[in-house]
């Protein structure tokens, strides 16, 4: 569904992503591990169109990525939940999942998938009329990924959702991933906290440094030692 | 007493033409930082359009106000679309001086097509006509100019708060890059942003021209320095602030004119000036802005 290939993206002079090529499929739940700074936001952005690309493609359901702005990306099915949740906190949540929908009209499904979106997240309908500022991080991060829904994406990619939340929350909303992938979702999920995802991911990619240090089922990097040698492998040696 | 109650009036109605004058400065800077000098030439736009059409043997004052309005809109998105876009992306410095040029360009035109000197509009003229209520003289303009502002500041906040692209604006304000993940695309809501500020900018004039029944080619620019200082007044960037600040500067500068005797009359504007600053003294913010943190200045 989303082929990244070869992609090379920098800032300025400075190489944040050298040649790193990722594929999701459809259906699947793919993990982006890696330490910080290791270029996996910047690969969400590139992927989004928020960022050029130094070198490489990026290729959305067959379609070549490059010369399509943001918008249309949103509007063929992709979707980024950005890191730290950028919920506008001046505006209610039912605003915030408003402009969720940006690309479609308030027509009657809309409405269907707001109260889809209460449903998935009832603290949320409790919430509808207060302002995303006023919200807890947890909440601010259900607002979030709501939000990111009611672009009805195919693919979901989250950057990193459990940042800053208490470990209870992040149970929550790993386990709230989980239950996307039965409502036809693909997703790739950026994050920090390797080991919870790794138990529910398909497959995984390690980022380090701005190149990819592995990438296989998610299921071999849960033997013992094996991220440790992935994150850091490359650079000892 | 009745000196008085036809003064505040007076006060009101001159605060909101400012007020309408500072939300088209506010709603621009709020979605992309920019400062935009050249909105008091909006007011020189409608002006020459109004002379313009009326030369041309068009008299009737509704048509006038109407084609007045339109003008300013489309050259506000006609400007936007061929001199800031292309620095949108640059320092705000850039910005900033790209507007003192299409100000001073704008003033040269009315200057080099029309005339230097100032030239009547009088179309517009009977509104001064007093009329007789309870008693005062208030004149119709007057009322025009609260009844309208109040209106438009009323369509204002039902289209940020009711459409999808005022609901961007307001969301544009703290983080732009998050509204264009939405799939909102940014030369939508930044054209949309100067549309507006074009619109409330033309209502503003047509009671400026109004009140004058003449137009000369550097009009705008006190105006949009009342402005900025009924921004600065209220809280830069925010909306509500734009409009308090507004009025607040137009009840003070009436009162001066009430309040100081014929023999320091020269000494209004600085008078205003000085009541402003002091007010940002201790209220350094602005009246409906909040404090952003600066860092420690003592250590």
């Amino acid at each position: 569904m989303l082929e990244i290939d070869g992609v090379s993206i920098n800032y300025g002079p400075v190489s944040a992503v050298r040649d790193v090529s990722l594929k999701v499929e459809q259906g699947e739940i793919v993990a982006l591990l890696g330490p910080n700074g290791a270029g996996k936001t910047s690969l969400l952005s590139a992927a989004m169109g928020l960022r050029p690309l130094a070198a490489g493609s990026i290729r959305f359901k067959g379609e070549d990525m490059r010369r399509l702005d943001t918008e249309s990306r949103v509007r063929r099915g992709l979707t980024l939940t950005p890191e730290g949740r950028k919920v506008f906190a001046n505006l209610t949540v039912l605003e915030n999942l408003d402009l969720g929908a940006a690309t479609r009209a308030r027509g009657a499904d809309f409405h269907a998938d707001i109260e889809m979106c209460f449903e998935l997240f009832p603290i949320l309908a409790e919430r509808r009329h207060q302002t995303g500022g006023s919200l807890s991080g947890g909440e601010q991060q259900m607002l979030a990924i709501a939000r990111s829904l009611m672009s009805r994406p195919s693919l979901l990619m989250l950057d990193e959702p459990s940042l800053g939340l208490a470990p209870r929350i992040v149970g929550q909303i790993f386990r709230l991933i989980r239950d996307l992938r039965q409502r036809d979702l693909t997703i790739l999920l950026v994050e920090q906290n390797a080991h919870e995802v790794l138990r529910f991911a398909d497959r995984a990619y390690v980022l380090s440094t701005g190149e990819c240090r592995y990438s296989g089922p998610a299921a071999r990097l849960q033997e013992a030692g094996a991220l440790m040698q992935a994150y850091i492998g490359e650079l000892v040696a | 007493m009745d000196y008085l109650i036809e003064q505040a009036l007076n006060g009101f109605s001159i605060g909101a033409q400012y007020s309408l004058l500072a939300l088209g400065l506010a709603i621009v800077f709020s979605v992309m930082g920019l400062v935009n000098f050249a909105h008091g030439e909006f007011i020189g736009v409608a002006g020459y359009a109004m002379f313009a059409m009326a030369a041309m043997g068009m008299t009737d004052p509704l048509l006038l106000v109407v084609f007045a309005m339109a003008t300013v809109t489309l050259v506000a998105l006609v400007l936007e679309r061929i001199a800031f876009r292309p620095v949108r992306n640059a320092p705000s410095t850039t910005g900033l001086l790209t507007a003192f040029g299409v100000g001073i360009i704008l003033q040269n035109l009315f200057l080099l097509m029309v005339s230097p000197r100032p030239k009547a509009v009088p179309e517009l003229s009977a509104l001064n006509q007093t009329v007789d209520v309870w008693g005062h003289n208030f004149t119709i303009l007057q009322f025009l100019e609260v009844g309208v502002t109040t209106v438009a500041i009323a369509g204002l906040v039902w289209f940020l708060k009711g459409t999808r692209i005022g609901l961007a604006m307001r969301a544009a304000a703290l983080d732009f890059t998050t509204v264009r993940l939405m799939g909102m695309r940014a030369n939508r809501v930044i054209a949309t942003a100067f549309a507006i500020s074009g619109l409330l900018a033309s209502i503003a004039a047509i009671f400026f021209i109004a009140r004058r029944g003449a137009i000369d080619p550097f009009m705008g620019l006190l105006p949009v320095l009342k402005a900025f200082v009924a921004c600065v007044l209220g809280g830069f960037g925010s909306l509500p602030g734009a409009v308090v600040g507004g009025l607040l500067l137009g009840f003070v500068e009436v009162m001066l004119i009430v309040l100081l005797p014929d023999k320091l009359a020269g000494l209004r504007d600085a008078s205003v000036f000085l009541i402003v600053g002091a007010i940002l003294v201790f209220r350094p913010q602005g009246i409906l802005g909040r404090r952003v943190e600066l860092g420690d200045k003592t250590a």
